[in-house]
């Protein structure tokens, strides 16, 4: 596979799909990826995760989880002592002490992201469905700088939170209402985090929660659909 | 590579200069990192109520309204009330500011006078900052849940008469106040999540959903500041949405709106 396999008419409205969504959400991330060597997801759409009803959304969760969980475990390969992509990359590492800001909290949290992943998927098989297949990852991370590797994290994280509270209405039974919630407010308190300490490595300026002019001062939701296309380029076919 | 990890001997708190140079390129960085907020413009649009349990706002004594839904809203809006004013008066005292004067429309007149109490430079400069950010931004929660209440024909309730006060005094430093702060935030998160399931309309779960993040986000940035961890750690009380957490900070807690209703009486002036 390569980008031809991209050009084809089919795929064209999907592309220009992931294009806009990708621009708004993510533009530093996939700009950021030097050619990848491998074809990039065509978007994927709500519609293309298996599963009915609340599985459907517990299977979408899964998948945002899965993606979180990777792509914590090789930013923390690219930022301490290096490693392997799950397209068999070799990401050198950037040797930081383990006491530096964003090792440690990206350590930190990519255990989180593991453990929401495993939790998902055992609530779907624990209740008789089918669990999304995994997916591979390109994050581009042989060639991130330390502050790209934060900034992506960053990006996922903040689309975490969007994507929970645009999955709200798309479940039915409301204490799975309240088991999405439970795993989005720690969604917000790692993009939080994740602010404040690019904003101490790197003297940047990014709000830790939205403002007062922003939004009423409330997180955004976004649509299941628009969350997959935002993603989508990351993933290897 | 080498200019890479020389960065990392950078340890020093920069974070300062970071937030004081948000106010000038706060525009850029949205234009870069904003999340676009969207219409659930979609083929598979949900039906926006969900069925409901009759007696449901007898969950929340004493929160007025003229359905389940309204209930909850006001039960938020109570809590935002104590919240933006308990944040007012921590604002005006870190600013040496008399308790009672009124929030300034605008928020540049706020000027750190508060010691750190024992925090560093940088993180009681982050302090002051944060505090006013989020000051501002429980008003406009407050004042964004009243009009939706307003909107739907019902009737927000009104802040407490005798006002809100701490539960034990607090000495006009940063760490002291932001200590102070800090329950109240934590309590928020845990008392959104406890409403959450009461809510039978879709469209009211994703507001309360939004704010309750929010309130997440104060939370583990002032715990950080204090020198903490993002958390969330287990408080006395908190409800569990799993039988048990694989690590304290997996999941969220939540608290029974009786239990928070009861909790948030302290605060009140009388």
């Amino acid at each position: 596979m390569n980008f031809e396999s991209l050009n084809s008419t089919a795929l064209a409205g999907r592309r220009n799909f992931v294009k806009r969504c990708a621009l708004a959400a993510t533009g530093v991330a996939v700009a950021a990826v030097a050619s990848p060597a491998l074809a990039v997801s065509p978007a994927l759409r709500f519609a293309d995760i298996p599963g009915q009803g609340d599985v459907k959304v517990l299977n979408f969760a899964l998948a945002l989880e899965d993606l979180e969980a990777n792509l914590y475990s090789q930013a923390l390969a690219r930022l301490t002592t290096g490693g392997r992509s799950s397209v068999g990359a070799t990401i050198p590492g950037l040797n930081l002490p383990a006491s530096a800001a964003d090792v440690d909290v990206i350590r930190d949290f990519g255990e989180v992201e593991r453990e929401h992943r495993n939790f998902l998927r055992s609530a779907i098989e624990g209740a008789g469905a089918t669990a999304i297949s995994r997916f591979n990852y390109d994050f581009g991370m042989q060639n991130r700088s330390r502050k790209s590797v934060i900034q992506l994290v960053y990006i996922a994280e903040k689309t975490g939170v969007s994507a929970y509270l645009g999955a709200i209405p798309y479940l039915k039974t409301r204490t799975y209402i309240q088991t999405a919630g439970a795993i989005q407010g720690t969604e917000a308190r790692h993009t939080a985090i994740i602010a404040d300490v690019i904003n101490e490595l790197f003297d940047d300026g990014l709000d830790v929660a939205p403002r007062s002019n922003n939004n009423n001062g409330i997180d955004a939701a976004l649509s299941p659909d628009m969350v997959l296309a935002s993603v989508s380029p990351f993933i290897v076919v | 590579m080498q200019d890479i990890v020389n960065e990392s001997n950078l340890s020093t708190r920069r974070r300062v200069l970071g937030l004081a140079a948000a106010a000038g390129l706060g525009a850029a960085a949205l234009a870069i990192f904003g999340v676009p907020t969207i219409a659930f413009a979609n083929d598979e649009d949900p039906e926006d109520v969900m069925p409901g349990d009759k007696n449901a706002a007898d969950a929340f004594p004493g929160i007025p309204g003229r359905n389940i839904n309204e209930v909850v809203l006001n039960f938020a809006l109570t809590l935002e009330n104590l919240e933006a004013d308990l944040y007012r008066q921590a604002l005006n005292l870190a600013s040496g500011r008399p308790l009672t004067s009124p929030l300034s429309g605008n928020p540049s007149v706020y000027k750190r006078k508060a010691s750190g109490g024992g925090l560093s430079a940088d993180d009681t400069a982050a302090a002051f900052l944060y505090l006013r950010q989020f000051t501002y931004v429980e008003a406009a929660h407050r004042d964004f849940l009243k009009a939706a209440i307003k909107a739907g024909g019902g009737k927000p309730v009104v802040p407490n008469r005798m006002g809100y006060h701490f539960t034990s005094d607090v000495a006009p430093n940063m760490k002291a106040i932001l200590t102070a702060i800090l329950p109240l935030e934590e309590t928020g998160v845990r008392a959104y999540l406890g409403a959450l399931p009461f809510i039978t309309k879709r469209s009211i779960a994703v507001t309360a959903g939004s704010i309750f993040s929010t309130e997440a986000r104060h939370s583990a940035v002032v715990s950080r500041v204090l020198g903490g961890s993002a958390g969330p750690r287990k408080m006395a009380g908190d409800q569990m949405v799993a039988e048990s957490y694989p690590s304290p900070n997996t999941f969220e807690y939540f608290l029974q709106p009786s239990v928070v209703i009861d909790r948030v009486g302290a605060f009140y002036g009388e």
